[in-house]
């Protein structure tokens, strides 16, 4: 098949970015009043692309370097629509189109939408990659632009720290995946992922060809897709990263890599076990492990954080956890039914993630934050403090996104943690019922933050210790023309935040549709679970 | 299917098959030994200001290595870097389209071909008339 008709979404993505590129070359507001507008029908057609371009079964381009599968236009869906809630989260609405609430793009907005769509085109590549090279590409591009996002969203040199540590950090993991795929192509000699299961798959070499130079790469390539989930003991660099960033670009991180990193993921080790699953226990032990203690340090660390975004960016560590929990129990259950379970359950959970992240991150940037400096928005815990009555509608939806997160029942939170846990307890295997327990605890745990996060917005207090500070800021923080409270003029944002709010309800009330999304998912990923194709 | 390749076939010969890589290492070990050793004891071992210049016999330096370079400098290598790339993949297409077209096999592919090379050199060209607009090329 020709390989244009494979990737219409992603040829409309780039087409879009390279017009926002050439926008960015006029300094008219104009023009950067019309940069979102582009962003956002580029996303609808690339949406709209991708979902009609659903067929059934495997659809390869005559190189075999991308497979377009059902799980790849379910990542692409998801991805893209979540994307199109970021561009609403960024859109400029000072009216010379120079920033807006959280982002300063200065005279660069239509860039920073174009930097967007090429990070959810990565998405969209790594989604059909099929060989190892586009894999690598696809993994890079989705990186690559976010970490200038981070560096160009705020005029401040925790934006420039936050930017060039994710860049030299991302570079070394590059390094290690192709360092993992240089040895993954000399022990099977082949590039394509398809063939290298059928080598894989010989008898002669049986599964275990290469032996430890295979694990090895399987290691190495793990490492770097675990880097891009902030997995421990990989996660050093989130709480900066996530702090730095304007509110909006902080979305956006912890949303990109993170879905691009966990479908590589899915996708190496579906490679690694000859596409049946049949993974050497060493590395079922290891993903475990490695499910545990990045919920587990998450949590517990977002525990100790007193700046909110830093408290989300530990809270992104956990729920990179949970779906290694997923991860974990897809390597280690033995039933087809089972397996199809807990890969369904990771993409049921993957938009759940994206979405109560839109809502939680969208209230944030909205608050203005009592210390101007350098923060314009709300950070910390003051920030937020007594917010919930002054701003009621958005103190409901951070409650909602928090209980979400949490997992309490009636949001969608509630049933990517009940998808997630129940193929791990069916099982009847001790160490995935361990696990199980071990995800409730920690669900547990993360009650302690997220509830605080909720109280301080409904606290009467304003903010204890800061009434000074906040006397001497204040004037200077409302007389700067685009930080005026009035919500209105955010119409954009508060429209991602109601649709990822009533996305939240609608997925834990409205149980037929939740269990359509789920039902999506599954059928997306129905074919990785049966094993042999 | 297979390329065998040497790495694949290496991992599952007895180890006799490195042999010719670790008399590599030694070699390549014992001319950088011996090298250093002969000349601490050959080489006449004469010092002086002269000597001890960066370029003993060429240019003069002045001023110290860590000055500020204009960032210029930086931005115009990365313009580089578009030409650089496009060479990188123009050169290998340019040798093989012709073969390709000629071919009667693979000629109906040749227009999509071409195709694919267009979109590629348009989108250095983005990148090129960004650069442009920016006013990377002004030097005042």
């Amino acid at each position: 098949m020709n390989v244009t008709q494979l990737i219409i979404p992603e040829l409309t993505l780039l087409a879009a970015a390279a017009l926002l590129f050439l926008m960015g070359g006029s300094n008219a507001p104009k023009t950067r009043l019309l940069a979102p507008v582009v962003a956002l029908l580029a996303m609808v057609g690339a949406l709209v692309a991708s979902l009609i371009g659903q067929r059934t079964g495997v659809r390869m381009d005559d190189t075999g370097s991308l497979a377009v599968t059902a799980l790849s236009v379910y990542i692409k869906s998801i991805s893209i629509g979540v994307g199109a809630l970021f561009v609403l989260l960024a859109w400029p609405t000072s009216r010379d189109g120079a920033s807006n609430r959280s982002i300063s793009f200065s005279t660069e907005t239509s860039e920073y939408f174009a930097l967007l769509l090429l990070a959810i085109t990565g998405m969209c590549v790594v989604a059909s990659a099929n060989s190892l090279p586009t894999l690598f590409l696809g993994i890079e591009l989705a990186s690559i632009p976010t970490y200038i996002m981070v560096t160009m969203s705020r005029p401040h040199q925790q934006a420039q720290e936050a930017g060039v540590k994710y860049f030299f950090l991302g570079a070394l993991s590059a390094a290690m995946m192709l360092l993992g795929m240089s040895y993954l192509f000399g022990v099977t000699g082949e590039m394509r992922l398809d063939h290298i299961i059928d080598v894989l798959r010989r008898p002669a070499d049986g599964p275990g060809i290469g032996g430890s130079l295979l694990m090895l790469a399987v290691l190495l390539m793990m490492m770097s897709f675990l880097f891009k989930l902030a997995a421990v003991p990989l996660h050093f660099y989130a709480g900066d990263v996530y702090q730095g960033a304007a509110t909006p670009v902080t979305a956006a991180i912890s949303f990109i890599p993170k879905i691009a990193g966990m479908t590589a993921l899915i996708k190496l080790l579906y490679v690694a076990g000859a596409g049946t699953w049949a993974l050497d226990p060493k590395l079922m032990k290891l993903v475990w492990i490695i499910a545990v203690l990045t919920m587990t340090v998450g949590n517990v660390l977002g525990l100790l954080q007193y700046n909110v975004k830093r408290v989300l960016a530990y809270s992104s560590i956990a729920h990179s956890g949970y779906l290694l929990v997923g991860l974990a129990t897809l390597v280690h259950v033995k039933a087809p039914e089972q397996r199809g379970d807990a890969l369904a359950a990771i993409a049921f959970y993957m938009l759940a993630y994206g979405v109560m992240n839109v809502a939680v991150f969208g209230v944030l940037m909205l608050l203005p934050a009592k210390v101007p400096a350098p923060a314009r928005t709300a950070e910390t815990y003051d920030d937020l403090a007594g917010a919930g009555w002054r701003h009621p509608v958005l103190g409901v939806v951070m409650a909602l996104g928090c209980f979400s997160l949490i997992g309490i029942p009636a949001t969608a939170g509630f049933f990517g943690k009940l998808y997630l846990l129940k193929p791990a307890i069916q099982s009847g295997n001790t160490a995935l019922v361990w696990l199980a327990v071990l995800t409730m605890i920690n669900a547990a745990i993360s009650a302690g933050y997220y509830l605080k996060i909720v109280t301080a917005m409904w606290s009467k207090s304003d903010g204890a210790g800061t009434e000074a500070i906040r006397d001497t800021a204040h004037d200077s923080a409302y007389d700067l023309g685009h930080q005026a409270p009035a919500t209105e003029r955010s119409v954009p944002v508060l429209a991602a935040i109601a649709l990822s709010a009533a996305g939240i309800l609608a997925a834990g009330i409205v149980f037929p549709l939740t269990g359509a999304i789920y039902r999506a998912a599954a059928s997306a990923t129905a074919w990785l679970a049966d094993g042999p194709r | 299917m297979a390329i065998d390749l040497p790495l694949a076939q290496l991992a599952s010969l007895p180890r006799a098959g490195w042999a010719p890589v670790a008399l590599m290492i030694l070699i390549g070990l014992g001319f950088a030994a011996t090298t250093v050793i002969m000349s601490t004891f050959i080489g006449p071992g004469r010092t002086g200001p002269g000597k001890s210049t960066p370029y003993e016999s060429g240019m003069n330096p002045i001023g110290d290595t860590h000055r500020r370079f204009n960032v210029r400098f930086y931005i115009v290598a990365m313009i580089y870097l578009v030409f650089d790339v496009g060479i990188v993949f123009l050169f290998p297409w340019a040798s093989l389209l012709a073969p390709y077209s000629a071919d009667p096999a693979t000629h109906g592919n040749a227009g999509n071909l071409l195709l694919q090379m267009i979109v590629f050199v348009g989108i250095l060209m983005v990148a090129y008339g960004y650069a442009w607009r920016k006013g990377v090329f002004k030097w005042d």
